[in-house]
C-alpha cells in the first residue's frame, strides 16, 4: 500500500471505510486522486473472526451511544461497525434493491418526502455495485423480471423453507432474496481468492472465507491498487476550516497522539450517528439546522415460532427467502410498505431477542430457550418516515477523547405503528400456516438512516442531491445520513450506489 | 482452575477454531475472588438471588454443569460493553449497582428480609413488578421505577446471553453454531434443512428440547 506523509495535503480525505467511503475511495483513486481513508477501527484479519457472538462484538461500534425515545433502538449489531470495511464486516448481506415508489412516497401519498431524483438515476450505479462486489439471487425475480444476478443463490435453510410453506398457503409470492455473497469461488482482482459460501450462518460475526461481499475484499483492495492509503485506528475528532469556512483538514487521534492531515476535499462516511456527531461537535455545515434531524430506522418487527422438526437456525445463510408482496398491501392503513425475509439466527443473538421481546421467566423461559433448535423466524424491513421528534444530538456526557457522546431519540409515528401492527398480524398468519407453535412477535427497529439529508433546497437539506454540503463546497457526505426517507430496502446497496455517484460528481468539479 | 463438570464434547470438536475454543474454555474458569468484583458485595448478593428466579438452570443443566452467571455478568461489566445504553440510565456498571441495591432495599422494606430469604416464586413476582415499572426509588444511588423498567431489559438480556454463550448450555441444548471450522478451513454446514443434523453436531441432552404442546403466546 502506498503511504503519504502527513505533511502532504491529500486530494481527498475520507472518514470511514464502509459502504459509504469505500466505493468512492476506489473511484477517486482510479481517477488518479491522492486518497487517504481514515478508519476509526482496526484492520481485522478475516481468518481470525470467531463465530462466538460475545467476542465478535469487536466488529461493532463500541464507543457508547445513549438511546432514548419511546422506541429506544438497540445499537451494537445491525447498525454501526468498526474496522477497515465498516459495518459491512458484520452486516447480514441481505441486499434487496430499493422500490422505485419508495423514493417518491410524498408524490404517491402526500406523506414522507420525495428523494431529489428518481430510481432510474440510481439504477446504473446499483447495477455496477452488484456486478463488482458479487450479489447472488434467483434467475427470475418476481417483482422485477428485468434484473439479473451474477451468482446462483445459496441453499435454502430451514427458516427459508418454512417461510415458503407459509407464503404458499396464503397465496403470497416468494423468491430467494438478493444476497451479497458469492456461491462459487473466484479470484477477486487486487484481493485474491474469495471462496464460495459454505453456509456457516455466522455472517454477522464476520465472514472467514471471503464469500460475503465486503469493502475489505472488494472496493478497498481496488482503491489501494490505485494508490489510496487506508489508515486504521484513526479516530477523527476535529474538522478544520480556513477564514472562508472551507475545510482545510482534519485532526485524528492515533495511538494516543493527535495527528493533522490536510486535504483539498473531505468526505464524511462515518454513518448516520457519527457523521452528524462530527458536524455538530465542530459546528459545521448546519445553516439549514437539519444536521442530526430526521433520524430514521427500519421497522424490523419479527415473528418467531417453534416447529416440530429439528431446524437448527444457525445453519445456512440466515435470511434467504423474501417477499416484496407487502410493498403496497391492498389492505394497508399506512403509506409505503415492507419486505419480509426468513430468519435463522445465531443462539446468543436469538436469546437476546427473547430476553428483550418477552416477559418470560422461570421454567417458562427455560423451556423457551430449550427450543432454539426448533425455532425459525420471519422479519420485516419497513419504510420509516422523517419525523421532527427523532434526532441525533450531543449529550452532556463526554467520551474518552472529550467529544460529547451522541444521544439518539427514536419513537415510532402513527405510520410506523400501523405498519408494525399490519406486519404483526401477517407474520403470525404466515407462521400459523406453516405449522409454527408458540408464535411470538418482537417489536424492534434496525439500521440507522437520515441526519444529514440531501435535497434541492439549502434551507431544508444539509447536502445537495450529489452529497455536497450547501455551506462548505469542499465537504461531501457519502453514507446513509443523506437519505431523505428510509425506503424499505436494507441500506447498504443504496449507500454504495450513491457513493459511486458522489465520486463522479466530485470528479466533474 | 476449571469447573468440575466434564468437558463438553463440543470443546473437543475438530470443527472449532483455536480462538473460539479458547474463548469457550475461558468461560469455564472458576470465579474470581470477591475483591475483584465490579459490583459491591450487597449488590452481588442480590444478583445471585435474582438470577435463578429469571432462569432456573436446573431445568436445563445437571448440577455439575450449572453456570456461575452472576460471576459472568459481573466480569462483563468491567470489559467493553455492546456500544450503547438506555439514555435514562447511568453507565452500565452504575446502573447494575444501583438497580440491585434498589431491589435489596425494596425487599427489606416490603418483606423485612434480604432477597435471598425470598422464595423463587416471590422473586419472580418481584421481577414482574420491575418489568411493569412498579418498583423504584427516587433517591441518590437508586433507580426510579422507570429506570428499573429499562434496566430489567438489560438484566434479562445479560443473563440469557451469558447462559447461551457458555459451552455447557450449548452442549445441553445441542447447539452446533460455533462448530463451523478449524483454523485452516471454514467448513460450515453441508446440511441446512430440517431434520438433517450432521454427525459432528451435538444432540441435546435436556428433555425440554423435545417438541412442546401449544403454549400461550406472549
Amino acid at each position: 500500500m502506498k503511504t503519504y506523509p502527513v505533511t502532504e495535503t491529500a486530494d481527498v480525505v475520507i472518514i470511514g471505510s464502509g459502504a459509504g467511503g469505500a466505493p468512492l475511495a476506489a473511484r477517486l483513486a482510479q481517477a488518479g486522486k491522492r486518497v487517504i481513508v481514515l478508519e476509526a477501527g482496526p484492520h481485522f484479519n478475516a481468518s481470525d473472526y470467531t463465530p462466538d457472538e460475545i467476542e465478535a462484538r469487536e466488529l461493532y461500534w463500541l464507543n457508547e451511544r445513549l438511546s432514548g425515545g419511546i422506541n429506544p433502538q438497540a445499537f451494537g449489531g445491525n447498525n454501526s461497525g468498526t474496522g477497515v470495511g465498516g459495518s459491512l464486516l458484520h452486516y447480514g448481506a441481505f441486499m434487496p434493491r430499493p422500490d422505485p415508489r419508495d423514493m417518491m412516497l410524498h408524490t404517491e401519498t402526500g406523506m414522507s418526502v420525495d428523494w431529489p431524483f428518481q430510481y432510474n438515476e440510481l439504477l446504473p450505479y446499483i447495477e455496477k455495485v452488484e456486478a463488482f462486489i458479487g450479489v447472488s439471487g434467483p434467475k427470475h425475480y418476481p417483482w422485477d423480471p428485468t434484473r439479473h444476478y451474477h451468482y446462483a443463490p445459496p441453499p435454502a435453510n430451514s427458516a427459508a423453507l418454512k417461510m415458503r410453506e407459509g407464503c404458499d398457503a396464503l397465496g403470497i409470492r416468494h423468491a430467494d432474496g438478493p444476497t451479497a455473497l458469492i456461491t462459487h469461488t473466484i479470484d477477486q482482482p487486487h484481493f485474491g481468492t474469495r471462496e464460495a459460501c459454505v453456509n456457516c450462518g455466522a455472517c454477522h460475526q464476520g465472514c472467514r472465507n471471503g464469500a460475503k461481499s465486503t469493502p475489505d475484499n472488494t472496493w478497498l483492495p481496488l482503491a489501494v491498487a490505485h494508490g489510496a492509503e487506508i489508515r486504521a485506528d484513526c479516530v477523527v475528532h476535529t474538522l478544520e476550516t480556513d477564514q472562508r469556512g472551507h475545510i482545510t483538514g482534519v485532526v485524528y487521534r492515533h495511538k494516543g497522539r493527535d495527528i493533522r492531515q490536510n486535504c483539498d476535499q473531505l468526505v464524511l462516511s462515518a454513518g448516520a450517528v457519527e457523521t452528524a456527531r462530527l458536524l455538530l461537535h465542530n459546528g459545521l455545515a448546519n445553516r439549514s439546522g437539519q444536521v442530526g434531524e430526521n433520524y430514521m430506522t427500519h421497522i424490523s418487527t419479527q415473528a418467531w415460532g417453534v416447529f416440530d422438526e429439528d431446524l437448527r437456525p444457525n445453519r445456512g445463510y440466515p435470511s434467504l427467502t423474501i417477499t416484496e408482496d407487502m410493498m403496497r398491501p391492498k389492505d394497508a392503513d399506512f403509506a409505503g410498505g415492507y419486505l419480509i425475509q426468513s430468519l435463522g439466527m445465531m443462539p446468543v443473538t436469538w436469546g437476546s431477542l427473547v430476553a428483550r421481546g418477552t416477559p418470560r421467566r422461570g421454567p417458562e423461559l427455560a423451556r423457551t430457550l430449550a427450543q432454539y433448535n426448533r425455532s425459525a423466524g420471519l422479519g420485516i424491513h419497513g419504510d420509516c418516515m422523517p419525523n421532527p421528534n427523532n434526532r441525533v444530538v450531543l449529550s452532556d456526557e463526554k467520551d474518552a477523547l472529550g467529544i460529547p457522546k451522541p444521544l439518539i431519540t427514536h419513537s415510532y409515528g402513527p405510520n410506523e405503528l400501523a405498519m408494525h401492527a399490519h406486519a404483526s398480524k401477517l407474520l403470525t398468519s404466515l407462521w400459523q400456516a406453516a405449522g409454527a407453535k408458540d408464535i411470538r412477535i418482537l417489536d424492534r427497529a434496525a439500521h440507522m438512516i437520515g441526519t444529514a439529508r440531501m435535497g434541492t433546497n439549502a434551507d431544508q437539506a444539509v447536502v445537495s442531491p450529489y452529497g455536497q454540503s450547501f455551506d462548505i463546497p469542499n465537504l461531501w457526505i457519502s453514507d446513509h445520513s443523506t437519505f431523505p426517507s428510509a425506503t424499505a430496502a436494507n441500506p447498504a446497496l443504496a449507500i454504495m450506489a450513491l457513493s459511486l455517484r458522489t465520486a463522479e460528481a466530485m470528479l466533474r468539479q | 482452575m476449571t469447573t468440575h463438570a466434564a468437558t463438553p464434547k463440543i470443546l473437543q470438536s475438530d470443527r472449532l477454531s483455536s480462538r473460539t475454543r479458547s474463548i469457550l474454555q475461558a468461560r469455564r474458569t472458576a470465579p474470581q475472588t470477591p475483591t475483584e468484583r465490579t459490583l459491591s458485595p450487597a449488590a452481588y448478593d442480590t444478583l445471585t438471588a435474582l438470577v435463578p428466579a429469571l432462569l432456573p438452570q436446573d431445568e436445563l443443566l445437571s448440577p455439575a454443569e450449572v453456570i456461575d452467571l452472576p460471576h459472568a455478568i459481573d466480569r462483563a461489566l468491567t470489559g467493553p460493553r455492546d456500544g450503547w445504553r438506555f439514555a435514562e440510565l447511568p453507565s452500565d456498571a452504575c446502573a447494575w449497582e444501583y438497580a440491585l441495591l434498589t431491589i435489596a432495599e425494596h425487599t427489606h422494606n416490603q418483606f423485612g428480609a434480604s432477597p435471598h430469604a425470598l422464595s423463587l416464586d416471590q422473586l419472580g413476582l418481584l421481577l414482574d413488578s420491575i418489568t411493569a415499572g412498579q418498583i423504584g426509588n427516587e433517591a441518590p444511588q437508586r433507580l426510579t421505577a422507570f429506570q428499573m423498567q429499562r434496566w430489567s431489559s438489560d438484566f434479562r438480556a445479560d443473563v440469557i446471553e451469558a447462559f447461551l454463550a457458555h459451552p455447557h448450555a450449548q452442549q445441553a441444548l445441542g447447539i452446533s453454531a460455533y462448530l463451523n471450522g478449524d483454523d485452516d478451513t471454514l467448513t460450515g454446514f453441508h446440511n441446512v434443512t430440517p431434520d438433517t443434523a450432521e454427525a459432528f453436531e451435538p444432540i441435546a441432552s435436556t428433555p425440554l428440547t423435545a417438541p412442546q404442546p401449544q403454549e400461550r403466546s406472549s
